[in-house]
């Protein structure tokens, strides 16, 4: 024990008596743990740690695809839950949820608020394996529509609206103006995967909405949990089959989705949820390892420069009877001190990070919310420093323990110039580094090349000067569609009139909010053709001047009216990709057509207009085709108010809030964004990535510029005599010179063509990601290999002019 | 008599002064000193009297402090580091006591290299390398590298590396002291034999069994020339040495 003690003091005394290496080693080591602590947590919270549930790994979701009219992974259905928990033996439990919002209000005239909510089934919490803090969950028989409400909150809620009132359960409060009972609290930490509920409410469902014509019509999510010692493939199975069977028994619903290849998917619950986040993270994971690695390369080297001067001294530990056992103690122990105070420095740092990482918008990922510095990452952190210290000790170990590589490394002794060998590590040192720096510089060029023609694709509206807020009108009060109507008609009044406001209108969706709003649409006399199936388009229910506040195109005819909410005949407007598909060779005006599967003569609308496409919910999004009807014919209680002003949209805020308060003091205005906003939302998956892979990438050409520029100062140092010999030979201060920046342009060059293939690899690997870009972009390799060549010529510059300036005695002289 | 035409070097009351903090070191003190073409001159005196110093200033490796230095007719002692650069690959071989040969070339490459700072054709580059390397016996070794040769071997080949350029005056540091006898003789010889040959040989020494290869021998002390005796004759030439 005292011997270690002997080895940290003399370490430490080592590292305090060299503070530029040691200071260099620790930010390096800082800058690159840091880096891999701040994705690491991301990557944890997202990827790695297991849902909070009991036995998370058996959980499962499902989802409906009908890949032959251009819809895949839609939620399934309440029909689908109730017959598969009757038949699907692979589950143990099974349930389904509606994610929604309501008004909540104690009291009437009380201030109201509009709160996310989940609208489960009975058996959700078993499912999860999770029980209430306080009270129960629903029963089945809550489920019944006729029943009396109730509602579970969460602690959350319970404490921020009712102080945690212990008396609470049994309680009524007013949701959507109905009086619902309190029957349970939630334990503090459960969150259902990053839901926003506040509450809980039963799923009620009556008998047809259950029934087999609503199998499809994609209204609830699935889950379900895995019987024990049942797999995923079982389950999956006993779904294909009972498909089979309702599609055999059921030869009409088998003539509907004929073409449209339905089929079932049961994916784990954790990987499904995070699915789209997992290739960029793992990419990013992977780009903050490639820092790391070019940190220790660069350290590395300077351990090994540094070992290469105390060649005496561990040759006189050996000869005063040190073993390799004590010369690797003894290296170890320096090396692992030097990783764990980089380490530490880079929790400090990583942790700042973190905190940091909302600026990237993080917590709109999904379990974005759960991204901490934990116990957890900071264990693994420091785990990881060990081990990096390992790392490093390793090569610097076998430096003083080979018999043949220390001279080579050093020295030649008798021509008094750097051998090959030593040169060759080096030198591959640097290629390694240019290599992965130029593969980090690749990478974020593509991302940003790719976000670049993102920004660059025109939702097909202005969103300019555009605000947009979501209303939600509750049945009490506006339980007929007469009601909603009257209350739109009013609000549209009101906003038209105010100063500033060009434009207004509502909508039941409005894009990129992230809902889904397609549905199967029928066009009047468009038969099928072989291979073909139905299809499903974007359609949505509007009032006012929706098109001219949004700012989308007239192509054709005309736009809907206000007036066309009291017509008799019913009528709509498609976009131009719709008419392009069902009618390529005439003009789409005039043309009927039904919302769902079957045409029906009684409920069609006739196309007085075509307006421009436009995108639903992300920019580089396949346009599925649109169509607008007039609001009375789908007068959902959600809908999205959209006003275009001449002002700037926060300026009108607190008017259109006041407006909606003035008609119904009960009516929370939510969701209010401007419609810039909504769209740059949609990009964070994009933005944050590049932005991050940028930092990296410039943080890795720092490092491989501090490297080549160590590396080439250090060859300097050490081949001053050689360069003496060159210069009493005759040699010019610019051969000199140009000797060492060719040195460097070799390395430079190898570094390129290897990264050169490894960003071909890499841009194969970022493809599914990448918009507009190919895996090899010229301009972007081309910008790579610039700033490569900048960077290391610009790093060896200094140290190369110093050795075409060495006066020839002097350089000489030195041993 | 001296022939002005028969002078190669001539330098008239050089001093070198090196400055360390407040030391101010006197290592050449008014040095006067002519080498005619064809001579081979040793150049002795005990350590720190600045044989080496002398050496690097007629080298062209350093500048004196004062005084002027001719070669070949023109002053050298100012110019810039490009025209020293030049002189230094046409008109100066330098062999060195720890033979300096760049430990990732080849013998032949090494030997090659002086020839790189110049423009030539490869093909003239190889047939003076292939030359140079036969008159010192290592023309079989070309491939190798220094590490794989002898001390011995490697001074052969630092003397090829100086007479591979033809340059008008060799100058060599202590050629001998980082050899064993045997090896040492045999540079020795070989520097006898370029001398027969026709080349001017400067060498600095202490080991009086070397100096007397030489035609001609200077003693420095304090940086001043003390003595300079020429074989075959007892009395110093004042012309030489004033």
């Amino acid at each position: 024990m005292s011997i270690l003690t002997n080895d940290i003091k003399y370490s430490f005394r080592q590292l305090h008596k060299n503070p530029g290496f040691t200071a260099v080693a620790v930010l390096t080591l800082a800058i690159c743990i840091a880096a891999n602590l701040v994705i690491f947590a991301v990557t944890d919270a997202i990827l790695i740690r297991p849902l909070p549930f009991f036995e998370a790994d058996r959980l499962v979701i499902a989802f409906h695809n009908y890949p032959g009219a251009g819809i895949e992974h839609q939620a399934c259905s309440l029909t689908s839950y109730y017959e598969w928990r009757e038949t699907i033996t692979a589950f143990e439990s099974t349930a389904a949820y509606q994610t929604g919002s309501v008004v909540i209000g104690d009291a009437v005239g009380q201030e109201t608020k509009r709160v996310f909510c989940e609208r489960v089934t009975a058996d959700f919490l078993d499912t999860l394996g999770v029980k209430p803090a306080l009270g129960r969950f629903f029963i089945e028989e809550e489920t019944d529509p006729t029943r009396s409400s109730v509602v579970v909150l969460t602690d959350a809620f319970w404490r921020s609206h009712y102080n945690a009132d212990p008396n609470i359960l049994g309680r009524d409060i007013r949701i959507d103006g109905q009086l619902t009972t309190v029957v349970g609290i939630m334990k503090p930490e459960f969150r259902y995967l990053s839901s926003r509920a506040q509450l809980f409410l039963p799923l009620a469902s009556s008998p047809d909405n259950r029934g087999p014509y609503q199998r499809h019509n994609t209204n609830a999510q699935v889950i379900a949990r895995l019987a024990s010692g049942a797999s995923l493939a079982a389950a999956q199975a006993q779904i294909d089959a009972l498909n089979t069977q309702q599609m055999e028994d059921e030869p009409r619903l088998t003539k509907l989705l004929e073409g449209t290849g339905f089929h079932t998917r049961v994916y784990p619950l954790h990987a499904d949820y995070v699915r789209n986040v997992r290739p960029i993270l793992i990419l990013l994971q992977g780009a903050a390892l490639f820092l790391l690695v070019i940190g220790g390369v660069n350290l590395v080297n300077l351990l090994l420069i540094r070992a290469s001067g105390r060649v005496k001294e561990f040759s006189v530990r050996r000869a005063l009877g040190a073993g390799r056992r004590h010369i690797a103690r003894t290296v170890l122990v320096e090396t692992i001190m030097l990783a764990c105070i980089g380490g530490i420095l880079g929790l400090g740092v990583g942790a700042i990070g973190i905190s940091l990482l909302y600026v990237l918008g993080t917590a709109q990922l999904p379990l974005g919310e759960q991204i901490a510095f934990s116990y957890r990452v900071a264990t693994t952190a420091l785990f990881g420093s060990i081990l990096v210290g390992i790392a490093f000790a390793l090569p610097v170990t076998g430096f003083h323990l080979r018999k043949h590589l220390a001279p080579a490394l050093h020295s030649e002794g008798r021509s008094g110039t750097v051998s090959r060998a030593a040169q060759r590590l080096r030198h591959g040192f640097i290629v390694a580094q240019t290599t992965l720096a130029f593969l980090l510089l690749t990478g974020a060029g593509l991302l940003g090349v790719s976000l670049k023609h993102v920004l660059e694709v025109s939702p097909g509206f202005q969103p300019e000067q555009v605000l947009t807020g979501r209303i939600g009108l509750p049945p009490s009060g506006y339980g007929e569609e007469s009601d909603r109507l009257a209350f739109v008609e009013r609000l549209l009044g009101e906003l038209r009139a105010l100063p500033g406001v060009t434009s207004a209108g509502v909508s039941t969706v409005v894009p990129f909010t992230g809902q889904d709003n397609s549905q199967a649409i029928v066009a009047e006399g468009v038969e099928l053709q072989p291979g073909d199936s139905l299809r499903a388009h974007y359609h949505c229910a509007i009032s006012g001047d929706f098109f001219r506040a949004l700012g989308i195109p007239l192509r054709k005819g005309r736009m809907l009216e206000e007036a066309d909410n009291y017509r008799d005949e019913r009528v709509c407007v498609v976009d131009e990709v719709f008419a392009q598909r069902y009618w390529p060779n005439s003009d789409a005006i005039g043309y009927r057509l039904t919302k769902g599967p079957v045409y029906d003569e009684t409920k069609a609308f006739r196309i007085v207009g075509i307006v421009g496409q436009i995108k639903q919910e992300k920019l580089e999004e396949t346009a599925l085709g649109a169509v607008y009807f007039p609001y009375r014919y789908d007068a959902l209680g959600n809908i999205y108010v959209i006003t275009r002003s001449s002002l700037e949209p926060a300026a009108i805020t607190s008017s259109v809030r006041e407006i909606v308060r003035r008609l119904d003091p009960e009516i929370p205005l939510d969701d209010v964004h401007t419609m810039q906003a909504r769209i740059d939302s949609t990009l964070i998956q994009r933005r944050s990535p590049a932005l991050l892979a940028g930092i990296f990438a410039s943080v890795a050409l720092l490092l491989t510029a501090l490297g080549t520029y160590g590396v080439v100062a250090y060859a300097v140092t050490q081949r001053n005599r050689e360069i003496g010999v060159r210069l009493a030979l005759g040699a010019m201060p610019k051969q000199v010179l140009t000797h060492f920046l060719g040195i460097s342009a070799k390395l430079l060059l190898a570094g390129m063509l290897l990264g050169v293939i490894g960003a071909w690899m890499t841009g194969r690997a970022m493809e599914s990601f990448l918009f507009g870009v190919s895996a090899i972009h010229i301009g972007v390799l081309v910008g790579a290999i610039g700033v490569m060549i900048f960077v290391v010529l610009a790093a060896c510059f200094i140290p190369a002019r110093r050795a075409a300036k060495l006066e020839p005695m002097k350089a000489l002289r030195c041993e | 008599m001296v022939k002005a035409n028969d002078i190669l070097i001539e330098v008239d009351d050089l001093h070198k002064v090196f400055i360390t903090e407040e030391v101010e070191t006197h290592a050449l003190a008014g040095i006067h000193l002519k080498i005619r073409k064809g001579e081979y001159v040793a150049i002795a005196g005990p350590s720190g009297c600045g044989k080496s110093t002398l050496l690097s200033v007629l080298g062209l490796l350093d500048s004196p402090t004062q005084g002027n230095y001719s070669l070949n007719d023109s002053s050298v002692a100012e110019l810039s580091a490009s025209q020293r650069a030049r002189i230094r690959n046409r008109e100066v071989g330098f062999i060195f006591q720890s033979f300096n040969l760049i430990g990732d070339l080849t013998v032949y490459e090494n030997v090659e290299l002086p020839l790189t700072y110049r423009k030539m054709s490869k093909a003239e580059r190889k047939r003076k390398v292939h030359a140079a390397l036969e008159k010192v016996s290592m023309a079989h070794r070309m491939k190798h590298y220094p590490s794989q040769l002898s001390g011995g071997q490697q001074q052969r080949v630092a003397v090829a590396r100086a007479i591979v350029t033809e340059p008008s005056i060799l100058l060599a540091d202590e050629p001998t002291g980082n050899l064993d006898s045997g090896n040492g003789d045999i540079v020795m010889e070989m520097l006898a034999y370029l001398h027969t040959n026709g080349s001017t040989i400067c060498m600095v020494t202490h080991d009086p069994r070397y100096a007397k290869y030489a035609q001609r021998t200077v003693h420095l002390f304090d940086g001043r020339i003390v003595d300079d005796e020429k074989k075959n004759s007892d009395e110093t030439t004042e012309a030489d040495a004033a």
